[in-house]
């Protein structure tokens, strides 16, 4: 029974992980959307005393990544993260537009060396729905402030670099890209 | 999501749990051989680190601490259960080091649940070692409160909390102390346990 239930969640994990993480931006099918987002971590992630616990018999360490958990409002899926890539630049997630093109944003993770014992969780508690017609969304820089050895949090701000982010997506895509902010929420409880 | 998760977690706990009866492994007994630090720059936290649940109190299985100060030495540390009670030391620590709870595991027959702490946050249970010596730490048990758990339908709830000292401290001191039998660190834990004994 047991083993069902194991085998039953390793499953629906597999199924379940279907956003792409991007470090260049890609065209979207006519059912996706593509999320543009960064994270930042302030002061930087102690990153050399985390490799000296990391497997020695790894020939590279994991770069340091950081997760979106997006999901269709109402998903089942909703705690499950989307990899959006390294610190410090856009990452680019394509995930399949839901009829109402609305969608949750409740947390964001940061793996240090994309390591899941590692993690730093971050509460959001979004949600946005996707304009007509939009193909490419960005949901924002995200900063996230820590004054100790334990990561205490001191702050998490959303921080505007719309016209980076577009000059991004115009070098990978050309001059025709468009690309829109997402009208966030907080979510209702 | 968070809710549902931890629903299925909690049923295969509880599956696992009847399963396999009342005595399951709870990691290390005794401390890693080798030279123990001394009382004057080393702190030996102990206290009480439990898993409380309808099918009773049980200690917490292989607690895991992590080193976080990137100043100082990595360390991971499992923590170490004299007895089958939770009452629960570290192996003595340099003084000044920043230790955090990681992990620690529901192991049943067929499957473990791995309980990931993250690196973020210093709770009461997450020792930093400001100075050398004895530090109890508290007695803290993953449960649904202090005091409800029978018929708890609210998994939020679900976490670690801190219980009140019901004899927790006494208990660890007594149960740690024949490992420190003719080190320095005896009598500062005999003088601590004669003025905690009724």
């Amino acid at each position: 029974m047991k083993r069902t239930i194991a085998a039953a969640l390793f499953l629906s994990l597999a199924i379940a992980l279907p956003a792409a993480a991007q470090e260049t931006p890609v065209r979207p099918k006519a059912n996706e959307v593509v999320f543009v987002a960064k994270v930042r971590v302030q002061p930087a992630i102690p990153e050399a005393f985390f490799a000296q616990y990391s497997d020695a018999r790894q020939d590279t360490v994991p770069a340091t990544t950081a997760y979106l958990s997006l999901s269709a409002k109402g998903s089942a899926w909703g705690g499950l993260a989307s990899p959006v890539g390294r610190l410090n630049r856009f990452g680019y997630i394509t995930m399949r537009l839901p009829k109402d093109r609305a969608f949750s944003f409740p947390e964001l993770r940061v793996y240090i060396l994309d390591n899941g014992y590692f993690s730093i969780t971050l509460p959001v508690n979004l949600e946005f729905t996707v304009p007509e017609g939009a193909q490419y969304v960005y949901l924002g820089t995200f900063v996230f402030a820590y004054s100790d050895e334990y990561f205490t949090p001191v702050s998490l701000s959303r921080v505007d670099e719309f016209d980076d982010a577009l000059a991004g997506l115009r070098a990978a895509l050309g001059p025709d890209a468009r690309l829109v902010r997402a009208a966030l929420v907080e979510a209702a409880p | 999501m968070h809710g549902r998760s931890l629903a299925a977690t909690l049923a295969i706990a509880a599956l696992s749990l009847t399963i396999l009866g009342s005595c399951v492994s709870i990691g290390p007994s005794t401390m890693p051989k080798g030279e123990i630090g001394s009382p004057g720059t080393h702190t030996l936290v102990y206290g009480y680190l439990g898993f409380h649940n309808v099918f009773g109190k049980r200690p917490m299985q292989y607690p895991r601490y992590i080193q976080l100060d990137p100043d100082a030495e990595p360390g991971l540390e499992y923590a170490i259960h004299p007895k089958y009670d939770g009452s629960f030391f570290l192996p003595p620590l340099p003084a000044g080091t920043s230790w955090k709870l990681l992990s620690f595991l529901e192991a049943g027959t067929n499957s473990t649940t791995v309980y990931q702490q993250g690196v973020m946050g210093r709770n009461a249970w997450d020792p930093r070692l400001e100075k050398p010596g004895l530090m109890y730490l508290g007695a803290f048990a993953w449960s649904a409160g202090p005091r409800a758990w029978a018929g708890e339908d609210d998994y939020s709830a679900w976490g670690i909390h801190p219980f009140p000292d019901d004899g927790y401290e006494l208990a660890a001191l007594e149960a740690l102390l024949p490992q420190f039998a003719k080190t320095e660190w005896e009598p500062i834990i005999k003088a601590r346990i004669k003025e905690l004994e009724p």
